[in-house]
């Protein structure tokens, strides 16, 4: 009696080592409830320690383990070996960043565009502590309850046809994520915010493609953020036009 | 991704409509109709036709998804706006086709 | 060797070290402020906590007396009770600091936020954000230490040691993941918050990165580690991955049922039945499994979690991970089926011994959240109480080193630091990496698993914890010729895989040893050779010392204020 076995097909890169990427196939024993990182793992622990990959808390909520899995951006702690066709599976770093080694890739950039949304409550005045908590009712919590459960895994900036072409796109975890902001009643930021997610490089630039929401494994649905905020665009430059001394929120 | 592939139809719709109306406008009229008749052609045009439609009801959806409309108390579902705008379509298609082309 | 001058650097990027951050940053603006992790900081482990976090918000019902009873009780009367009664009376101006940072808490009717019930709590006081309480707190943190000009951070960047000058601490060597070079960080104040250690266990609901990173790096610079056999069992894991289902389905009216469908709790704790405290919890569903009342899988004995009476709506609103979790890894919707889960690794309330302002005893030196021991938790945590712990503490050492640094002059790069980083080097490039013949890390990892999952576990006694400290001591030396397979410098995780193998083997000595010593059964350390609880001998702290060879253990005093110690009956 045979063991069952998949074939994982790893991109390999050792920027000291290879002038460019090449793929190495590892066989691992296969378990019906296997995800591609319990592949992985097997792999660095039993068959070649020199595998290089992110991951951590295993369960879908760190966004730590993205790769390309057989060409679609995924969390390979939460893909499944039985989603896949047959017993190979390819798995490549995700798509549009620099790679640093295997499936390391390099994240300066989303991480320089997260600062620069401001993802912080701005307040005209703070009000301390000991006065209690700011009251928010649950349907204001519903405005921006679903763009807050983004988990910074990239896979949206993987499947952006458009970060793709052109990375200055502000893109759509951030562009998510100061939506997230500008609808929360707590924040008072809108003035700070506008001129950044408006810039033709900010939320213009998308045309809607939306693999971004289909990719997306927290259901932040980040396409529909995108969208929402070209709204508050226009009807804030309409605003701007027909009272140009019309005070902002 | 197939609502972007569709792009690529109406390009192509686009040339060939283009290449029709310069026979139409060089006098060629029995090309130009004859091109149209091809089956080829027809069939291009009804793959592209769908292909639009594909476009169209999806992006009324998204529509609706992105700018609900609240009524009082009740906010509107996207499905609600796909079929006001599906609606909207054939009463400005029929309008169309009445005025400018079976007149 | 390069070396980076800060004002106060701190090593971890967690709910403790982004506190620490900004109540450093806060407190004095020009000072410069450096975050060193190994991860980014949206990938630490308070990412993956669910249930919430208790402070008394509401006191029309709670006070801060009954939070700090329900505390000093769960911990079985190990905790120093001063440090509970600061605790209870800081933890809701940090909560509301939290909300004012942004947190998206789960909402009552009238605004305010929303509270469930918790084990061990004797009202409802554990705040919540659906059952994602760890990934908004850290989000919110993460997201507001970005608006400090002062805070410059250093992600994936592994710290290997601290760096002590004639009994002050200097600073922190690193190695900077990308290039693979190590560095020498020079500071003023270090505060220390690398969480805790669970991947020394085989099963645990911790993530990769838990190594006890820190807790090592304090011991190796003399600071002792205080109350490590008091390991926390999580009662409901599941059974093939050790993911968290949260004690907030417990909260949310969950039931723990046995092979014969009993809620098998009313034998052990019947006031509290689910709400119970985790040790006892714990202890009552392996005891139902010994006796043969568990169930059987491909994965162990297990027991199981019904929540199925709680319908759709409250599941959805209330628990929506629980069902993520248990849809996707499980094939199971919790509305309609049982949820099999059991005991595992969750939490250390030993770690680095601080006083109540965080503060270590080594001039320089400071330490907050999991990885450090104030005392709070004594012997045993009540859950929800380690998120707000985080903030109050994790703000008091920030407050500490910053106003201690602001006081000191800057360290210079000569000897003895120098040295010491450069042996640092050394031992790191020369005696780790470099060797081509040995034994696998992987292998010597899982044997320290194995030993600390069968030999220091829910259920202790003198064989099995001498037979630990033994097979801790052979893979100590099994380590000595380890093989790393990786041999870049580049992104290197094998080098610090082997590193933090070495971390961990430190701290995994210090659990058993101090295990073996307590001759007592107390919160979650239970010894089925001294199963009662032993005041007059045992009512102390116990210390690890570094030395040459095994642990030194010795005792510290536990401090009583107003509750004095009595029978724990839930």
């Amino acid at each position: 009696m045979s063991q069952d076995i998949a074939t994982i097909r790893v991109t390999r890169y050792r920027p000291e080592k290879d002038g460019k990427p090449f793929f190495q196939e590892y066989k691992v024993p296969y378990r019906k409830d296997m995800v591609v990182l319990d592949a992985l793992n097997y792999i660095k622990a039993n068959l070649d320690g020199t595998l290089t990959y992110r991951w951590s808390c295993r369960m879908g909520v760190c966004g730590s383990c993205g790769a390309n899995v057989d060409g679609v951006p995924k969390l390979t702690c939460a893909s499944f070996l039985h989603e896949f066709k047959g017993r190979t599976i390819k798995v490549e770093p995700l798509s549009h960043f620099p790679v640093i080694k295997d499936l390391i890739i390099n994240m300066d950039d989303f991480m320089h565009k997260l600062v620069e949304i401001k993802p912080w409550i701005i307040r005209d005045k703070e009000s301390p502590p000991e006065d209690g908590e700011y009251r928010q009712s649950a349907e204001e919590l519903e405005r921006y309850g679903q763009f807050s459960s983004c988990i910074n895994c990239m896979l949206c900036y993987s499947a952006c046809p458009v970060y793709g072409l052109n990375e200055k796109f502000l893109g759509p975890a951030a562009t998510a994520l100061a939506y997230r902001y500008i609808e929360d009643s707590r924040d008072q930021g809108e003035a700070v915010r506008f001129p950044i997610v408006h810039e033709i490089e900010g939320v213009w630039e998308c045309t809607l493609v939306g693999e971004c929401s289909v990719v997306c494994p927290k259901g932040v649905d980040p396409m529909l953020a995108i969208q929402k905020t070209k709204i508050l665009g226009a009807t804030n430059a309409l605003k701007s036009l027909l009272m140009p001394r019309g005070s902002g929120k | 991704m197939i609502r972007e592939w569709t792009s690529f139809f109406v390009a192509v719709f686009s040339l060939i409509y283009i290449y029709e109306l310069s026979l139409f406008a060089s006098g060629a009229k029995d090309s130009a109709l004859t091109l149209m008749r091809n089956p080829g052609i027809v069939a291009f045009n009804v793959l592209a036709l769908l292909f639009t439609l594909y476009h169209a009801f999806t992006w009324f959806y998204l529509i609706g998804k992105v700018q609900p409309i609240k009524i009082g108390k009740t906010t509107s579902k996207p499905w609600q706006a796909l079929l006001v705008n599906i609606a909207l379509l054939l009463i400005i298609s029929y309008a169309v086709i009445q005025i400018l082309i079976l007149r | 060797m390069e070396h980076l001058n800060h004002d106060v650097l701190i090593v971890g990027g967690g709910a403790a070290g982004l506190r620490a951050a900004i109540a450093a940053a806060e407190i004095n603006p020009k000072l410069d402020i450096a975050i060193v992790s190994k991860v980014y900081p949206m990938r630490s482990h308070t990412v993956s906590a669910e249930g919430g976090m208790a402070a008394v918000l509401r006191t029309d019902y709670d006070n801060f007396d009954l939070h700090a009873y329900d505390t000093i009780k769960g911990s079985d009367f190990l905790a120093d009770q001063d440090v509970v009664e600061f605790f209870v009376r800081e933890a809701p101006k940090e909560s509301v600091r939290l909300e004012h940072w942004g947190c998206p808490f789960s909402r009552d009717p009238d605004g305010r936020i929303s509270v469930r019930a918790f084990g061990g709590m004797s009202v409802k006081r554990t705040l919540f954000a659906t059952d994602k309480i760890g990934f908004h707190l850290l989000h919110s943190l993460f997201q507001t230490s970005l608006k400090f000009e002062n805070i410059r951070r250093y992600d994936e960047w592994f710290a290997t040691s601290i760096l002590v000058d004639n009994g002050r601490v200097d600073g922190v060597t690193a190695i900077d993941m990308r290039s693979g070079e190590l560095v020498s960080f020079l500071a003023k104040a270090v505060v220390i918050a690398t969480g805790g250690c669970g991947r020394i266990y085989q099963f645990t609901t911790n993530g990769w990165i838990k190594t006890g990173d820190g807790m090592a790096m304090a011991y190796r610079a003399g600071v002792p580690l205080k109350d490590m056999e008091m390991v926390q069992y999580h009662p409901t894991l599941l059974p093939n991955t050790g993911i968290l289902i949260t004690e907030a389905a417990r909260g949310e009216g969950g039931h723990l049922l046995n092979k014969d469908g009993e809620r098998f709790l009313k034998r052990y704790v019947p006031n509290k039945m689910e709400l119970g405290p985790r040790d006892i919890l714990s202890r009552a569903e392996m005891t139902e499994i010994k006796e043969g009342r568990g169930f059987e899988g491909p994965y162990g004995s297990y027991v199981h979690l019904d929540l199925t009476h709680l319908g759709d709506e409250t599941i959805e609103a209330k628990l929506p991970f629980v069902k993520e979790l248990a849809e996707k890894y499980l094939g199971i919707d919790p509305a309609h089926e049982m949820i099999p889960v059991r005991p595992g690794q969750h939490y250390m309330m030993g770690g680095v011994h601080t006083d109540i302002h965080g503060y270590t005893g080594l001039p320089g030196l400071y330490a907050a959240g999991e990885m450090a021991c104030v005392s709070m938790n004594g012997a045993n945590r009540l859950g929800s109480n380690s998120l707000t712990e985080c903030l109050v503490f994790g703000a008091e050492a920030g407050i500490g080193a910053a106003q201690y640094a602001s006081k000191q002059g800057a360290p210079s790069f000569g000897n003895p630091v120098q040295g010491l980083a450069l042996e640092e080097e050394k031992r790191i490039y020369d005696k780790v990496l470099k060797p081509e013949k040995g034994e696998k890390i992987s292998t010597i990892r899982t044997e320290m698993q194995k030993a600390m999952e069968e030999h220091v576990g829910i259920y202790r006694d003198e064989n099995n914890l001498k037979q630990a400290c033994r097979l801790i001591g052979d893979l100590k030396q099994r380590m000595k010729n380890a093989i790393v397979e990786d041999k870049d410098r580049v992104y290197n995780t094998d080098l610090v895989s082997a590193l933090e193998l070495d971390f961990m083997l430190d701290v995994a000595e210090t659990i058993a040893y101090t295990a073996q010593a307590r001759k007592e059964s107390r919160g979650a350390h239970f010894r089925t050779d001294y199963p009662k609880r032993d005041d007059i001998q045992f009512l102390k702290h116990l210390v690890a010392y570094k030395t040459g060879t095994v642990p030194r253990i010795d005792t510290m005093p536990v401090t009583i204020t107003r509750w004095k110690p009595e029978a724990r009956v839930y």
